[in-house]
């Protein structure tokens, strides 16, 4: 059994999430992100990580508007790849990182009692 | 400061589990923390941080299968002194609720996403922690919390 994906992550060029159904935080994009793949999603798949469309990720509606996204990405020098990959773990690691994650919790956890 | 998670599969390709993982792993070292599943192949993520979870056979969809959880939890908190239970699902936040009238306990359940159904039986804790602002509007926006 697979115990851990981020070898996949890293040999990656582009991280697909055609998400279309269901809710919630998308792990798999925050993971994504820390290990500085661009990813490529539709809106459904941002809900909770709220990366911003075009700076941080690629966001397209549908099917065809990945297709389109994935010829442009393919036929382009790579530099929006790798722009988008920064500033989008950048982020992620600002806001969901695992040091402001236990903090936080470690406050909450203390407040209660 | 004892502090009890419950979470219905502990899976490797789960999120939760992983958080689950990572708060025991880097929390303070004044908690000591328990955690309770309903089975999963994730138990692997604990192995590495010697963890070892306490896992329950018991059928969650069934009336009898939740009681017998209910009364396990019940036992288990008396036990072990918990103080505080962390709720990893909507399951165990609503059974959780039904702990509250007979022992003294303080309880957080996180949420990781938008429900819109059994707002009745939903998220009750003390505490709820969204995992983003987006869960957290959608509280304030339909469960009015």
């Amino acid at each position: 059994m697979l115990k851990t994906c981020r070898s996949f992550y890293w040999g990656s060029t582009l991280f697909i999430a055609p998400i279309f159904s269901g809710a919630g935080m998308r792990i798999k994009i925050l993971e994504a992100a820390s290990c500085g793949i661009p990813i490529l999603m539709t809106p459904l798949a941002n809900l909770g990580v709220n990366l911003e469309g075009s700076k941080e990720a690629f966001i397209e509606d549908d099917i065809s508007g990945m297709i389109e996204s994935i010829k442009k990405n393919y036929n382009s020098n790579g530099s929006d790849l790798v722009n988008v990959s920064k500033s989008a773990n950048k982020k992620v690691r600002s806001i969901f990182g695992i040091e402001k994650m236990n903090k936080l919790y470690d406050e909450i956890f203390s407040e209660l009692l | 400061m004892k502090i009890l998670h419950l979470q219905t599969e502990l899976n490797l390709a789960c999120g939760i589990t992983r958080t689950i993982s990572q708060i025991i792993k880097n929390s303070s070292k004044e908690f000591e923390h328990h955690l309770i599943a309903l089975g999963g192949n994730g138990l692997s993520r604990f192995e590495t941080i010697n963890f070892n979870p306490k896992i329950l056979n018991l059928n969650r969809f069934s009336l009898i299968g939740a009681l017998k959880i209910y009364l396990f939890l019940l036992n288990y908190c008396k036990e072990h002194s918990i103080q505080i239970i962390h709720s990893h699902h909507r399951y165990f936040d609503t059974l959780v609720w039904f702990l509250k009238p007979v022992m003294k306990i303080k309880t957080i359940t996180s949420v990781q996403s938008k429900v819109f159904g059994k707002k009745v039986f939903s998220y009750k804790a003390d505490k709820l922690i969204a995992c983003s602002k987006t869960i957290k509007n959608h509280f304030l926006i339909n469960l009015n919390r």
